[in-house]
């Protein structure tokens, strides 16, 4: 048992060594993803943006990273997009709570939902179900990237809200 | 002598069991001439350092796209060839994808990766690569971001033991080092791979807590040796007994642990030249948490068997015609003679070719793709003969 503790104990750390990398929102959820793919041996990772920070809903729920690359053709998750689209995985997780994942079969295994409070929504592919025991150790670091990826959303906001205000004083 | 062409493979193939340059080229324009052939995948097995150079002249007078390794022994069926060639004529290959070097970045390498095209999913991607650069663990890993599981990957290192700075994989352009090929095969008959080790833990998890690269310094702040060392002393039986730090490092591997699944061997090949740190033939990162493993004859053939089951069962009700094997030239040092009772698994009628590799990439379902050493991979290809 506690060989198996300090093997989550090791990749807990992992997992928060590896968010909060990059310039922008793209490349800091690249690299977490990464990371979560390789320490938590999964098969794809998908990150969605799909609420503002006060907790709105999007227009337009996007991937800001989504590991393998070619994980549209992917079995598991084309049927996790039949089952629920982005939109509508996103307003279901509302309802829960970090410590809570929607956990759905899909294709050869299952994938595992959280919800990211203010962000929006975090997808492991997995040949099976995450341990009770390591998933009560996650929610700290599912909420570090919450509020990480929030900021970088916020950063990105304001940078662009910026930019525009340039733009509209030079034309004017 | 002329090349075999046996029968009952799903595609051409010859087989050279001589090894000269002439007996290969006889091999070559023999599925060359084939219908349907549009490429050629090539392995080879003691080609002389001294016949590189011709061997790339007849490379480049080729007259169909080829690609292959050159890897320490090949198999053919139940047997080991220790000179030879496998030739085999692919009706429809994607363009293949040359890395030249692997020394560039985890995401140079996806680069290059990226510009293999859509695969449908019945397909196997052959990795070849060198097994002497220490980036394998890098470049599996951008396989697998590219493609996860989508896609079967079966993946050897090629090379030479005697020269591990040969040239060991080859296109018609000629021998790279240190370099990568990638050869999408369609097979829409359906494919299933099976991946085994036979080793288990030695000793409690040691982190690794000073690496560079593929040496490892310290495991909990103690130099490497040191640890090792006692782990060896601890055993039950000496393991020990006459034997040369070599062969006792090729005996216990290292272990790196995994969520979820069976533990990921690396070879350690040497010590540091101050003898307190351990290479390896790949990458282990810091902080790792790695096992001393141990094994025995019965548990290295009944792993061979493992992998073989693994592969069969993932066809399902489907009927194998044919099956590539990949398989540790370190598991041959291990078994010696005993390596004769683990290919016996592949005398059950089903066409069987393959090569004993440097290092090892294998699909394991829904886990993360790995590189693996001292291992055997077994896939199986189901459903009709391709025209």
């Amino acid at each position: 048992v506690i060989s198996q503790l300090t093997l989550h104990t090791e990749l807990l750390l992992q997992l928060a060594l590896g968010i909060g990398h990059g310039d922008t929102l793209d490349e800091m959820a690249s690299t977490a993803a990464a990371t979560m793919l390789r320490a938590l041996n999964a098969s794809g990772v998908l990150l969605l943006h799909t609420m503002h920070a006060d907790g709105a809903p999007m227009e337009d729920p996007h991937a800001v990273a989504m590991l393998p690359h070619r994980l549209k053709r992917h079995p598991a998750r084309r049927e996790l997009a039949q089952a629920y689209s982005d939109r509508r995985l996103a307003h279901v997780m509302v309802a829960r709570s970090l410590a809570d994942p929607l956990v759905l079969d899909a294709g050869r295994g299952v994938a595992m939902v959280w919800p990211l409070p203010g962000f929006g929504v975090l997808v492991v592919f997995r040949a099976t179900v995450l341990s009770p025991e390591f998933l009560q150790s996650l929610p700290p670091i599912l909420d570090l990237l919450a509020r990480t990826a929030r900021r970088y959303a916020q950063d990105r906001d304001a940078h662009e809200a910026i930019a525009l205000t340039r733009l509209t004083a030079v034309c004017v | 002598v002329p090349p075999e062409t046996p029968t009952g493979y799903p595609l051409p193939i010859a087989i050279d069991r001589e090894g000269s340059l002439a007996s290969i080229a006889s091999a070559v324009r023999t599925i060359s001439d084939h219908d349907n052939v549009s490429s050629l995948l090539v392995w080879i097995a003691g080609l002389p350092r001294d016949d590189m150079a011709a061997f790339e002249s007849m490379l480049a007078q080729l007259p169909r796209p080829t690609v292959g390794a050159l890897f320490p022994k090949l198999i053919v069926g139940a047997s080991l060839l220790e000179r030879g060639a496998i030739v085999i004529g692919l009706p429809s290959a994607h363009p293949p994808v040359c890395i030249p070097t692997l020394d560039g970045a985890g995401t140079e390498l996806e680069a290059a990766i990226a510009r293999l095209p859509l695969l449908p999913p019945a397909s196997l991607l052959l990795v070849m690569a060198d097994g002497w650069s220490p980036r394998l663990r890098t470049l599996a890993h951008a396989v697998f971001q590219e493609f996860g599981s989508s896609v079967c990957v079966m993946g050897g290192g090629a090379g030479s033991l005697m020269h591990p700075d040969m040239p060991c994989v080859f296109t018609n352009t000629g021998l790279l080092a240190n370099a990568a090929l990638l050869l999408a095969i369609p097979w829409p008959g359906g494919i299933g791979m099976g991946l085994a080790h036979g080793w288990r833990s030695a000793s409690a998890p040691f982190k690794v807590t000073a690496s560079e690269g593929h040496i490892v310094r310290e495991f909990d702040h103690e130099p490497a040796v040191a640890v090792y060392d006692r782990v060896l002393n601890s055993m039950p039986s000496d393991p020990r007994r006459g034997r040369s730090l070599l062969e006792l490092l090729s005996r216990h591997p290292l272990g790196v642990r995994r969520l979820d699944a069976d533990v990921v061997l690396r070879d350690p090949v040497r010590l540091t030249a101050d003898g307190q740190g351990i290479v390896c033939l790949c990458e282990v990162p810091v902080g790792a948490f790695v096992h001393v493993m141990r094994t025995d004859h019965r548990a290295m053939v009944r792993a061979a068997r493992v992998a073989d089951s693994s592969a069969r069962r993932a066809l399902g009700q489907r009927t194998p015609v044919a099956r590539f094997v990949f398989d540790c030239v370190s598991r041959e040092a291990f078994l010696d003679a005993g390596i004769g009772e683990e290919l016996e698994i592949f005398a059950d009628g089903v066409p069987t070719v393959g090569a004993l590799t440097i290092g090892e990439i294998a699909s394991e379902g829904e886990h993360h793709l790995e590189y693996h050493n001292k291992s055997i991979v077994v896939t199986q290809l189901a459903g009709e003969s391709l025209p």
